[in-house]
């Protein structure tokens, strides 16, 4: 298994406060990685720093050996990578479907090979094709946050995808579609990566793969997914939540 | 305040005209006397978007209410012209009040920058208009009677013995302190040093022989440069007394409390201080002034009209004094009105047309190449320029 | 109060609508996309206006004054955006830097070409003609025909093309846009120099009817303010349907009741600010 992303020695800053602290991680060629921890202890900002919409204070972030450290979010797409927020940040006054078509033209993907792309989300999410003329700030939470999901798996070229708590605040019906889109995902998806913000188990245990627990801005701990499944005790004192 | 290279600055102004009548630049008194009245309304400008950081594209409304309530006064209900200035000061803060509340939901950055427009140029477009001519005189505006303002010879004389005394005192200090004074006059709270003290003797014997030579030239010169030097020392001594008040304004927590609403409103809110009431009492201090330099603007040019005082291209002014001259020290405004005025008045005839072209593009190499304004770095460079100098006799002084 | 007088302000209006659409567009969406209120927008209107007088007088031909103020409007603006944009980023510098080139060139037009108003008019588009049974000025009915199709096409590209689209989502959420591949930078630069040809065309296509002189593009401009408040920061529809609303009300003050002219405009506005701050129609962003 190839290294695709080395992380070293992360460190961000925002304003006063030290939101990372020194983090070194490395994500593999097909590998699924969550990232666990409490609020606030800097999941979201390591996302976001990989995404690119946050610049790190120091340490270096490198992709198939390109440093991508300082490189605006429009390099790290060209190269595959593509990012789900938590807070969904839809184009509010674009349709359902102009979403995902914008999504795919700005990566240069247009014409027929658009259009394919976008019958290939809408088979994936039915919901969203009867919904495709509507705007998205008209759709309710959990469409949007299939579209959300939709618009950031579409890319032909995907790679890595970094999704920022794919079932927050979803209903069971919801949740459990967007997990088996995942799941589908990973095992159709030959050279996929991810790395998932969660704080339920229910994600984790139907992906399996390797997570990453932080703390206040540091890794605290680390191991794969079955190993902390099976411990209610610290699943309980890093997410906070007793296992489903 | 106690600084009295303030008081000896605003002296050495103080003498300047009859030096530019002998110079054959008598204009030039004039100008610096519109300058100084400028200089007012840059300063209330420049409070507000310093300290506040709200840009207010409607201020040339309050200079506006300034000018046409002193001339309602005057005209109408014959009030002396004084009263009327500082009835107008209350008007204006009252106006400053109105917009507070008016753009209470809108408070910040932008969208205070648009509805302070949007008012103005309401009160524009009204007052431009024919049917309202009776109160706003159109374009040939309403003529109002040159104010009275006699100043008396002896109040220079008077300034410059107060001065002079002053001095006399801080040197009798430092002789009886050692020949290199140190530490802090009990009189002016000034640090001693020799080069303070150099300074302010020469500065002394400068300024009285100029008032000597200003009180016996008013004597005799004629109408127009009278009143002009007139208009001169009232214009400047407001703007001493409008220039020491926010200073001292600056040095109150209520300048602290602004800085922090500026710099972070949520954090400010939490600490319970109400951004609303500040940013009020921010606008109320600032019409105040604003309406006292349209209310002096009267005396400069006896005739008011609505393209000369309610015009918007007034706020951009204040914009451009404050940036030119930088918003810190606070002295910075008064550097750019005075420059800017200076440029654009009495250099204007010898490059014509083109002087706004050039405040134009100061204006961008000012905000590309100095963007905390002239103000700032003068006042550096002058204490890297003292620092050099002790240094080098210091220097002189180990080798001896 | 004719309906002859009627049919004629609402003509007018519409035209003047087209003509404020053109201008507004421009100056909505470099706010909507790049947060710069950008106060140099009239003059570089004022310019197109002056440099299409000066080649359409001089060669009699319309359409070689629209193509030449086009390109001149569409050089400052990639000037203006390359390289005086740069030099600072922060939000009060940006202000200052758009406002200093505003007094330029607005300067630089009155010490070349003064005080006067120029008028020119194409030959084939003086006079009157009638439809039906109302007599309308032919250049109000070409200003309505060109602006329609302007309209149409600029409509056109921000909902069919890819580049519209970008800018549209760009709007709405600036980073993210970027995280699909967007360059942003060169987003910028397009958005900017589209707004100002739409300028430099709205100043050349008003010559003929309202003249040009060193300040009509900065007054324009306080409307074109209105309009974006009115219509909302960054929504093309809400532009086009605001322009449309402020030219119409714009004339028929004119006509009827002239002092209320600019005042029902700009109270209007506040009243928008106020109440309504993300506009009739937009998406409030600040």
């Amino acid at each position: 298994m190839t290294i695709l992303l080395e992380i070293r020695s992360l460190a961000v800053n925002i304003g006063a406060l030290y939101v990372i602290q020194g983090i070194s991680l490395t994500i593999g060629d097909r590998e699924l990685l969550f990232l666990l921890g409490r609020n606030g202890a800097g999941k979201t900002t390591l996302l976001k720093t990989i995404a690119g919409l946050i610049r790190p204070t120091s340490g270096s972030i490198t992709y198939n050996g390109v440093d991508i450290t300082n490189k605006p979010p429009y390099f790290r797409a060209r190269l595959g990578i593509r990012y789900a927020p938590d807070n969904r940040r839809l184009f509010q006054s674009l349709t359902v479907e102009e979403n995902l078509a914008v999504s795919l033209m700005s990566e240069g993907v247009s014409g027929d090979s658009m259009r394919d792309r976008i019958e290939y989300i809408y088979t994936i999410f039915p919901d969203l094709k009867r919904l495709r003329k509507l705007r998205a700030s008209q759709l309710s939470g959990g469409q949007q946050q299939m579209l959300n999901i939709g618009r950031a798996i579409a890319s032909p070229n995907l790679k890595v995808l970094l999704i920022d708590e794919p079932t927050e605040g979803l209903s069971p019906i919801y949740a459990s579609k967007i997990a088996k889109v995942l799941g589908d995902l990973v095992s159709e998806n030959k050279s996929l990566s991810m790395v998932i913000v969660e704080t339920k188990p229910s994600l984790m245990r139907k992906l399996g793969g390797r997570f990453v627990v932080i703390n206040s801005g540091r890794i605290a701990l680390e191991g794969s997914v079955d190993d902390i499944l099976e411990r209610p005790d610290l699943l309980s004192l890093y997410l906070g939540t007793k296992p489903a | 305040m106690r600084d009295p290279r303030y008081l000896i600055s605003y002296a050495i102004l103080l003498s300047l005209p009859p030096i530019f009548e002998i110079l054959g630049i008598a204009r030039l008194t004039s100008i610096l006397a519109y300058s100084y009245i400028m200089s007012i309304y840059a300063l209330s400008f420049a409070l507000l978007l310093g300290y506040l950081g709200l840009l207010n594209f409607g201020h040339a409304l309050f200079f506006g209410i300034g000018a046409y309530v002193t001339t309602y006064q005057i005209l109408w209900a014959g009030v002396p012209y004084p009263l009327a200035m500082l009835a107008s000061m209350l008007i204006g803060g009252l106006a400053g009040a109105g917009a507070a509340f008016i753009s209470r939901k809108a408070f910040r950055g932008i969208p205070f920058a648009f509805i302070t427009l949007t008012l103005l140029l309401i009160v524009y477009f009204l007052y431009k208009r024919r049917e309202l001519r009776a109160i706003s005189g159109s374009e040939q505006g309403l003529l109002v009677p040159t104010p009275q303002m006699f100043v008396s010879p002896l109040i220079p004389i008077m300034a410059s013995l107060i001065i002079i005394a002053y001095m006399v005192v801080i040197l009798i200090e430092s002789r009886h302190r050692g020949v290199v004074a140190s530490g802090t006059s009990r009189v002016s709270g000034t640090y001693l040093s020799r080069n303070n003290v150099t300074w302010l003797s020469a500065a002394a014997l400068i300024l009285s022989v100029s008032t000597y030579i200003l009180t016996i030239g008013q004597m005799s010169k004629p109408e127009p440069y009278r009143v002009s030097a007139n208009l001169y020392i009232v214009a400047l001594i407001t703007l001493y007394l409008v220039h020491m008040a926010i200073k001292m304004i600056t040095e109150t927590p209520v300048a602290l409390i602004w800085i922090a609403i500026r710099d972070s409103e949520a954090r400010a809110e939490t600490m319970g201080y109400s951004s609303f009431s500040y940013k009020t009492l921010g606008l109320v201090i600032a019409g105040c002034f604003a309406s006292l330099s349209g209310s002096l603007y009267i005396s400069y040019s006896s005739n008011i009209n609505p393209e000369r005082a309610f015009n918007p291209i007034l706020s951009i002014y204040g914009l451009i004094y404050s940036i030119i001259g930088g918003l810190y020290p606070i002295e910075g405004p008064i550097l750019g009105a005075i420059l800017v005025s200076i440029i654009e008045n009495f250099l204007a005839d010898y490059m014509g047309g083109w002087s706004l072209v050039i405040i134009g593009v100061a204006f961008i190499v000012i905000i590309w190449l100095l963007p905390n304004g002239l103000a700032f770095y003068l006042w550096r460079a002058r204490v890297g320029v003292i620092k050099g100098i002790t240094r080098r006799i210091a220097r002189i002084k180990s080798r001896e | 109060m004719s309906l002859e007088t009627l049919f004629s302000a609402l003509v007018d209006g519409v035209a003047l609508g087209f003509i404020f659409l053109l201008l507004s567009l421009g100056l909505s969406i470099v706010f909507g996309l790049m947060r710069i209120v950008n106060f140099s927008h009239g003059s570089i209107f004022t310019w197109g206006a002056y440099i299409g007088y000066e080649i359409s007088s001089r060669t009699n031909n319309f359409f070689l004054g629209l193509l030449t103020s086009s390109l001149v409007a569409g050089l400052i603006g990639i000037l203006t955006e390359r390289f005086l944009l740069k030099i600072r980023r922060e939000a009060l510098a940006q202000v200052i830097i758009t406002i200093g080139l505003m007094l330029l060139l607005d300067r630089l037009a009155w010490l070349r070409w003064g005080d006067i108003t120029y008028i020119w008019f194409p030959q084939w588009l003086e006079g009157s003609v009638s439809i039906g049974p109302a007599i309308m000025y032919k250049y109000r009915v070409f200003l309505i025909v060109v602006g329609a199709i302007l309209s149409t096409t600029i409509y056109y590209f921000f909902t069919r093309t890819k580049y519209g689209l970008i800018i549209r989502a760009g709007i709405d959420d600036r980073e993210m846009i970027q995280t699909f591949g967007a360059n942003i930078e060169g987003m910028f630069t397009l958005a900017f120099t589209i707004g100002s040809i739409l300028a430099g065309v709205a100043g050349f296509l008003l010559v003929p009817w309202q003249g040009v002189y060193p300040s009509i593009g900065t007054n324009y401009l306080l409307y074109a303010f209105a309009i974006v408040v009115i219509g909302g920061i960054g929504s093309i529809t809400g532009t086009i349907v605001a322009s449309m609303l402020v030219g119409i009300a714009q004339q028929m003050c004119s006509y009827y009741v002239p002092y209320l002219t600019e005042i029902s405009i700009f109270t209007i506005m506040i009243l928008v600010l106020l109440l309504k701050p993300a506009g009739l129609l937009g998406r409030g962003t600040e």
